[in-house]
């Protein structure tokens, strides 16, 4: 009997998944950003793979979908407009490449993208950049080498995220150089109570807040890594400084000793947690607490980035761009889709602005809107503005994308905080990386 | 007597003490888990948790499923494994039958090949087998994992069954046999019946790899009408933001049709022991 | 009379070899098909110098060569072995542990059993998010709970002490692994015979004797097999360790599918990644051979 009842739980575990496919085989309608258009197939048999980024906020999908249907529509094409998780993009993208089936458009962030266009999988596009006002940073934001091989979507400029209720329990001001951020550090950091005054993520699992950061203070410290001549420069005194300056704040338990293995959600979470007292992020944060935690929302003042020594402040920013991929089968249509995007400008002001201040315009003229002219947005448009590229001042190229990619200054970092090298060591160790691969070939 | 009586409860102590243990360590994260599941958002960064108190809300599963669509991948995961169980089930019992009881040419190669192929590790493979599925027309879609599936479920249900089958003595088929039943026969009426509680165990762990696999579907699926429920799960990563109320409801959503399966599985388990031999 | 017989079996070969190639084909077209075509141009390319997109050039051995120099990959083949072997022998012991235990008749043992098992049917994926989230060391529940518990003073690194890292992995892996052995066993305990016991028990052998005496040799195929697919998916263990440290801080955690990982889609370099994956499959081999003999000797 019990030998029979066993049989039948084995059935019932075989045919759930059968009866479950039959149920709902019928039904599968598109939904969350995905969507399938079949006007004009068959016809024109022009069709339109679009990899989106996904975004934290809904509605910014919705709008994008609504667009990219109203584009199938008015041009015949069919459109696969897809959203991809930004962790999975890279992987997914290779994986598709091989096999030759490849999206035809993408969005991320420049680095990542940027890193297609060294394995060159991306199509020129200055055509589509020269269509358009885009600001000037946009300009060379959307530059490799000597043409244009991403159309930027929006800026992602960091913003310092300061826990003003913090600093003002302490009485301080806020800080304008890092050597004041560091004392100011000192009094406000509990860690008996789990509160660190800063948070800065220092691990090399990917992503960029970890890289960029190690990257400005090098650059504030007077160092370079790679001269605008493409030479690798990074070992000097200023260099070492630097990574003296980063070491201390660790050794003095200024940052939670977890924060070696920090990916890009790191700080985002330490600082919602309330764990950590200033963090550089992108407005990935603000949005969150804007959702969750209202408090936090308005204890949180941004600043302008703090000078080094040298009396340079300066702001590396991300930025997300399309890029057509070539290997894709149809270019034109997937340019062709740009162009739609930026010829309905009402329709990317309203993106930008369901973004919050996570993103910031790329085309000329939406500055003095009400939303940008709002106090609480304008610090981020202002560092949008004073950007540089994550690998200043490098020649923009495949080497430079591949050694921000690669973390190679997080990589070094961690060489001292980890494995108890010197200053001195991590930086030789950091000029040897980035030899490898300039001198390469 | 007496000697005996204490001697029962001090294993009854032990036992009880041991997987009291077991238990906390077990459950702690799932309760963990389920907890996160179901607290508010601004009560889930906090520097001090708290063990207990919690704001209660359902937020997180009506986002789930309103907003992130989890149904589909729910459906998608159970047909995927469902189907997948079956076949590989299927095969595997006709391979494994033909690997200890029949003498063919190649056998043992072939029963090599099938343990040889279960070491291949996934990173070897998966980008070599997502370029083979999309040559088969099925790039980007959930029918990739039919094909793919299989190649860990079939070795590993050959491993498990093959054993089970050997422990049957032979003498039982030999005289059905001899009476004139056909190999398939004796397959059905004798190996199956003796076999049922380890092939549902195969069949309980087959469903469960299949259901719990998450690097090749990550790799194979791309839009979320396509994507398996772990994937899913993966993609409410956005950028630097986690959705952890999310992630952790549909976490305990897509835990939830295998643990029952488990738990179903248990108590018949538990009821066959009380018929003693199965023989 | 004999003749007969034999005459009968000897038709039943020609029949059994015939069903017997025919019952394999279909995991025939699974390994060398679906696996086997995939396998080969893996191999090949770890001979070349292939990265995505572009076409591989062979470069005979270089990939190995580089190896041999890499100290990362060394360090995650150590890490390798440590963790599978760590992991095995401790998801190993407790199973069997459980599942003896379990095997009893007592008040809520099917509670137990269902309780204990949970974990095995959760995704991989899942324990080793709920496990990061709660070794945070600044607000992970875990410290802060050994803290108030006064086990400790300080909080533990449990993702960034290097020293540590691997062993956080480790805990998680054997989290969910020892339902599998525990599961697999008690199966076999199922259907061993009572009466066995009862007949040791008025014989008067103790409760460890009928252990290593009836218990053991009866569960040993199951043990052998468990193990081994255990040690397999351990050695092989991409989602756990990836999702829970990320092979950090600096490779301290990494492994060999990680590090194949890393190289792969974080350095880009292909070919090199496809050799680290492939230079262990000899290791699995060996270890695969040595069950197999141990496995023989037994029937």
């Amino acid at each position: 009997m019990k030998k029979k009842m066993l049989a039948c739980l084995m059935a019932a575990v075989m045919t759930m998944g059968l009866v479950a496919g039959c149920g709902g085989g019928g039904s599968e309608e598109p939904k969350d950003g995905d969507t399938k258009t079949e006007e004009g197939s068959g016809e024109s048999g022009k069709k339109l793979v679009f990899w989106d980024k996904a975004e934290y906020v809904d509605e910014y999908a919705t709008l994008m979908k609504d667009l990219v249907e109203q584009f199938a529509e008015e041009e015949g094409v069919e459109v696969d407009y897809v959203n991809v998780a930004a962790a999975d993009m890279k992987q997914k993208l290779m994986a598709a490449i091989e096999a030759g089936n490849a999206p035809d458009l993408i969005v991320g962030d420049d680095t990542l993208v940027g890193q297609f266009a060294s394995l060159d999988q991306l199509a020129d596009v200055s055509d589509v950049m020269s269509e358009f006002e885009f600001t000037e940073a946009a300009q060379s934001m959307s530059m490799i080498g000597e043409s244009s091989y991403m159309v930027p979507q929006g800026f992602t400029a960091p913003g310092m995220h300061v826990r003003k209720d913090k600093w003002e329990e302490k009485g301080l001001e806020m800080p304008t150089t890092w050597e004041e951020l560091k004392e100011q550090a000192a009094k406000v950091n509990d860690p008996e109570n789990g509160f660190y005054a800063l948070g800065f993520a220092m691990g090399a699992s990917g992503g960029g807040d970890a890289e960029g950061w190690v990257r400005t203070i090098i650059l504030d410290w007077g160092g370079r890594t790679v001269n605008e001549k493409g030479e690798v420069v990074v070992n000097s005194p200023e260099t070492v400084e630097a990574f003296k300056f980063i070491k201390s704040l660790y050794d003095e338990g200024l940052i939670s000793p977890d924060a070696v293995t920090g990916d890009d959600s790191w700080n985002n979470q330490a600082y919602l947690a309330g764990t950590a007292g200033l963090i550089c992020n992108s407005g990935s944060v603000m949005a969150a607490m804007k959702n969750d935690d209202p408090e936090l929302y308005e204890n949180t003042q941004i600043i302008p980035y703090p000078a080094g020594p040298s009396g340079e402040a300066y702001v590396l920013t991300g930025c997300n761009v399309f890029g057509v991929m070539e290997s894709g089968k149809n270019v034109d249509v997937a340019k062709d889709f740009i162009r739609y995007y930026f010829s309905h400008q009402d329709k990317y002001e309203e993106m930008i602005e369901v973004m919050g201040s996570m993103w910031q315009p790329v085309i000329e003229g939406m500055e003095d809107s009400e939303f940008w002219q709002d106090e609480a947005n304008k610090p981020w448009l202002e560092n949008s503005k004073l950007a540089a590229r994550t690998y200043y001042p490098a020649p923009v190229d495949d080497r430079a994308m591949t050694c921000f990619s690669n973390q190679l200054c997080v990589k070094a970092v961690q060489e001292m905080l980890i494995n108890g090298a010197t200053p001195e060591e991590a930086v030789e160790s950091l000029e040897t990386s980035f030899k490898e691969v300039y001198e390469a070939k | 007597m007496r000697s005996r009586k204490r001697s029962k409860i001090i294993k009854r102590t032990v036992t009880y003490v041991i997987l009291g243990l077991g238990l906390l360590w077990t459950v702690f994260p799932l309760y963990w888990m389920v907890k996160s599941s179901f607290t508010v958002a601004s009560e889930m960064y906090v520097a001090k948790p708290k063990l207990f108190q919690f704001t209660a809300t359902f937020d997180h599963y009506i986002d789930l499923i309103q907003n992130a669509g989890f149904l589909t991948n729910i459906k998608n995961s159970l047909i995927i494994a469902g189907i997948t169980t079956v076949v590989g089930l299927l095969i595997s019992i006709f391979a494994s039958y033909a690997m200890t009881r029949l003498r063919y040419p190649g056998r043992k190669f072939f029963s090599a090949s099938v343990i040889v192929s279960y070491l291949l590790p996934t990173a070897v493979l998966f980008i070599p087998m997502y370029i083979f599925v999309s040559n088969l027309g099925l790039g980007g879609s959930k029918w990739a994992m039919l094909i793919i599936y299989p190649t860990f479920v079939v070795p590993y249900c050959c491993y498990m069954l093959r054993s089970y089958f050997t422990s049957i003595p032979y003498a039982l088929e030999e005289s059905a046999l001899m009476d004139g039943c056909t190999r398939l026969q004796t397959l059905r009426y004798i190996i199956i019946p003796i076999a049922l509680p380890g092939i549902a165990v195969v069949a309980t762990f087959a469903f469960t790899m299949s259901w719990n696999e998450y690097l090749y579907a990550m790799i194979m699926t791309t839009s979320q009408a396509e994507m398996t429920a772990t994937v899913a799960i993966s993609s409410w990563k956005y950028g630097d933001i986690i959705n952890w109320g999310r992630i952790m409801a549909g976490c305990v959503v897509a835990s939830l049709p295998v643990t029952i399966i488990y738990i179903i599985a248990q108590s018949m388990l538990v009821s066959g022991k009380a018929d003693g031999s199965v023989k | 009379m004999r003749n007969r017989v034999r005459k009968k079996t000897e038709s039943q070969a020609v029949k059994d070899r015939r069903l017997g190639l025919l019952l394999m084909i279909p995991v025939v077209i699974v390994v060398f098909v679906i696996m086997g075509l995939p396998f080969i141009r893996a191999i090949y390319w770890s001979f070349t110098d292939k990265v995505i997109g572009a076409e591989a050039n062979f470069i005979g051995l270089d990939n190995y060569i580089e190896l041999f120099s890499d100290k990362i990959y060394w360090k995650s083949l150590t890490n390798t072995l440590i963790y599978t072997v760590l992991c095995i022998g401790a998801k190993l012991l407790i199973g069997l542990l459980w599942a003896v235990l379990l095997n009893q008749n007592f008040k809520g043992k099917g509670f137990f059993r269902t309780a204990l098992l949970i974990p095995w049917a959760l995704p991989g994926m899942v324990a080793a998010m709920t496990w990061r989230w709660m070794y945070d060391s600044t607000y992970g529940i875990i410290n802060s709970l050994l803290m108030d518990l006064g086990i400790i003073d300080l909080p533990i690194a449990w993702l960034s002490n290097p020293k540590i890292v691997l062993f956080s992995a480790i805990i998680v892996n054997i989290w969910r692994g020892v339902p599998f052995f525990m599961f697999s066993i008690l199966g076999e305990l199922q259907t061993l015979d009572r009466q066995v016991y009862e007949a040791a028990t008025v014989d008067g052998a103790g409760v460890f004797k009928q252990f290593w005496y009836i218990t053991l040799p009866s569960i040993m195929p199951v043990i052998k097999v468990t193990t081994l697919l255990s040690t397999i998916w351990t050695f092989n263990d991409f989602e756990n360790v990836w999702l829970v440290t990320g092979g950090g801080p600096l490779y301290a955690s990494s492994v060999i599918s990680t590090y194949t990982y890393d190289m792969a889609f974080i350095q880009n370099s292909f070919g090199r990644a496809l050799s680290v994956a492939s230079s262990v499959i000899p290791i699995l081999i060996i270890m695969m051979l040595v069950f197999s003999r141990f496995a023989k000797k037994d029937e």
